[in-house]
């Protein structure tokens, strides 16, 4: 289903899109894998999936795997319909005829 | 539109599609996985034939069991979680795989208590690893189309 398009500030800073980016196609992801998919620090990571948590668009759980603890990230519903509608609004603010090209990342 | 904007926006559209491509570079399941699951499976139907209560018990615990380590296995691999209950094409290999696994323990059940043949619970067992194997395959092939799909 598409989501109505809308532009979502939180959800547009860098860092936040490529979290948001790489937990949407799953279900949940490890702390670990989402930070070396956007190379930051933890600290750089945590202070971000804390702004994604407070605005309910992702949740953290911990969970034992081979008895080490580990630290899961996921998408809410809310995160899900917010990132879809802010996927949406870019593809809408781009000219109809205008595919994303090299020209427009250099 | 200005050119700063155009640029920060296919900057935006190119981030979100190289996650997806990272997401899809991990989410394969690790080599072994699909025949693991369909040999836990497979004895878990051939166990039917012994007609014993305790020997499908037995089957039963262990497939749980296995099913548990090689949940375990696939998350520590890769690092994610993918529900196979998915709506997509993926989602439907998993309807396909459950479908098919049900028909073949049918067919068996009809052919062993509805005719009496001997060994029909076998021959589905040993089908139902080709079977959880290949769709298991299928599974991973229309995952990672998915997850490439441009958003």
């Amino acid at each position: 289903m598409t989501r109505p398009a809308r532009f979502d500030e939180i959800i547009h800073a860098p860092k936040r899109l490529r979290i948001c980016a790489f937990l949407d196609p799953v279900d949940a992801a490890e702390f670990a894998a989402v930070r070396a998919s956007l190379e930051v620090s933890d600290s750089v990571l945590s202070k971000h999936v804390a702004v994604l948590e407070e605005a309910g668009y992702l949740s953290v759980h911990k969970a034992t795997v081979v008895s080490r603890l580990r630290t899961w990230l996921s998408l809410t519903a809310a995160g899900r319909r917010a990132f879809d509608g802010h996927c949406a609004a870019l593809r809408e603010m781009l000219p109809p005829d205008g595919p994303v090209s090299d020209a427009d990342l250099s | 539109m200005s050119d700063p904007v155009r640029q920060d926006i296919a900057e935006s559209l190119h981030a979100i599609q190289s996650q997806r491509q990272r997401v899809a570079q991990r989410v394969a399941s690790p080599k072994g996985y699909h025949l693991a699951l369909g040999l836990l499976i497979g004895v878990m139907v051939g166990s039917l034939e012994s007609r014993s209560a305790v020997v499908v018990l037995a089957a039963y615990l262990v497939m749980t069991i296995g099913f548990g380590v090689l949940i375990g296995v696939y998350r520590q691999t890769t690092g994610l979680w993918v529900s196979g209950w998915r709506r997509g094409p993926a989602g439907r290999w998993t309807v396909g795989l459950v479908a098919g696994l049900a028909l073949l323990v049918g067919l068996a059940a009809g052919l062993e208590f509805g005719l009496g043949w001997r060994g029909p619970f076998v021959v589905a067992g040993a089908l139902s690893v080709l079977w959880s194997t290949l769709a298991g395959r299928r599974f991973d092939r229309a995952l990672r189309s998915e997850v490439l799909v441009e958003r």
